[in-house]
């Protein structure tokens, strides 16, 4: 009963209305066999549109990727060069597919980085803070290569190929 | 005529001042002052036209230079040790490590002079903080390891000229092996995810 009540709860908050990304965080985690790290943006702009009446969705994300901090300026120096950041400055993702069950919605679209465009799935959790905010939390992973990124080596060993993605975004109802 | 000849003037002089923006455009605020001398708007590489025309190609050339310094940098990291090595054995009277020491000198500085100048000589990056970080301190750690090796050699012919032959001796150790620390620990920091 509760679980039926929280899915009417949430597809009241996410039915046609515009949620503006207001607040967020996207984080990713890169891996190199002498060690971790990971690079954290809060400038995320975007909305994501939701309609269970007539079935339309729409959800658009986009960061710079100059946003994007280590910690080590070496190293976020070294991501814009490999990843093509004066040519492709922004990394957007646009859903072409949502589907919404429970509090999991199930999303589709396509993701474009250094200039190149992959399909990209994701499962995202639907969080409600309040009647106006709702916050979305996921994580997906994605290939270097799949976006011909030549992979940076140290000492003799190149980064991984795979890449580690975890955000949370909150967004508020457009009124 | 005369017409024509202003305006191919005029379009020489617009894409040679675009080529050059093109160039600075994407330049770092808080570069490093000898890479501001030599890659600043202004910068020497610049001034001669030997600088890349775009800043994307400055960029690529940046990487392979600073993947390049790394190898030879390691390499040199541990030429370096065996020198050290064979000094020690000279210290001990071991004579016969001499010719070796003498050619291995020469081997490891223009390595480590060769390995430098890729690092000093590389275009700037797309980032500079204030911020103090591992790569912060190697490259500060990098003046110091510089100056070592730079004088190294006038310290290892002072040897044999010195009045003072112990002194002369314990001198050139030490800054041998202040370098030899400065420059494995600088190397260390590379691995430093922070």
């Amino acid at each position: 009963m509760r679980r039926v009540l929280f899915s009417i709860f949430i597809i009241n908050l996410v039915s046609a209305n515009e949620f503006v990304i207001t607040d967020g965080e996207v984080t990713y985690f890169g891996e190199h066999y002498l060690h971790e790290w990971r690079g954290v943006s809060t400038s995320i702009n975007g909305s994501f549109y939701l309609s269970e009446l007539n079935n339309t969705y729409h959800c658009s994300i986009s960061i710079p990727l100059n946003s994007f901090s280590s910690g080590n300026s070496n190293r976020d120096s070294n991501m814009l060069i490999y990843c093509r950041g004066i040519d492709f400055p922004i990394i957007r993702f646009t859903a072409d597919s949502i589907t919404l069950v429970d509090n999991i919605a199930d999303i589709a679209g396509n993701l474009v980085f250094a200039g190149k465009t992959n399909k990209l799935k994701t499962k995202v959790n639907l969080i409600p803070q309040n009647d106006s905010v709702i916050s979305v939390v996921g994580e997906f992973e994605f290939l270097l290569s799949k976006f011909d990124i030549e992979r940076p080596s140290l000492m003799f060993g190149r980064i991984s190929d795979t890449i580690l993605i975890k955000f949370i975004l909150t967004g508020s109802k457009n009124e | 005529m005369r017409y024509r000849i202003q305006i191919i003037f005029i379009l020489i002089i617009t894409s040679h001042a675009s080529s050059k923006q093109n160039e600075t455009q994407f330049l770092p605020d808080n570069m490093p002052l000898h890479t501001k001398i030599i890659w600043g708007e202004k910068g020497i590489f610049r001034k001669l036209n030997i600088s890349p025309n775009t800043r994307q190609k400055e960029l690529q050339l940046r990487i392979k230079m600073l993947q390049l310094h790394q190898k030879l940098a390691f390499g040199t990291l541990g030429m370096f040790f065996y020198q050290t090595y064979l000094g020690n054995h000279l210290l001990d009277g071991n004579l016969e490590y001499r010719d070796r020491h003498s050619k291995m000198s020469k081997i490891v500085w223009s390595s480590y002079m060769l390995s430098a100048s890729l690092s000093y000589l590389a275009p700037p990056g797309m980032v500079y903080t204030k911020k103090v970080n591992s790569m912060k301190i190697h490259r500060l750690l990098s003046w110091v390891h510089f100056v070592g090796m730079a004088s190294l050699p006038i310290l290892g012919n002072n040897i044999s000229n010195s009045a003072d032959y112990n002194k002369a001796v314990q001198l050139h150790q030490s800054v041998a092996y202040a370098t030899l620390f400065t420059m494995s620990f600088s190397g260390v920091l590379t691995i430093f995810p922070y």
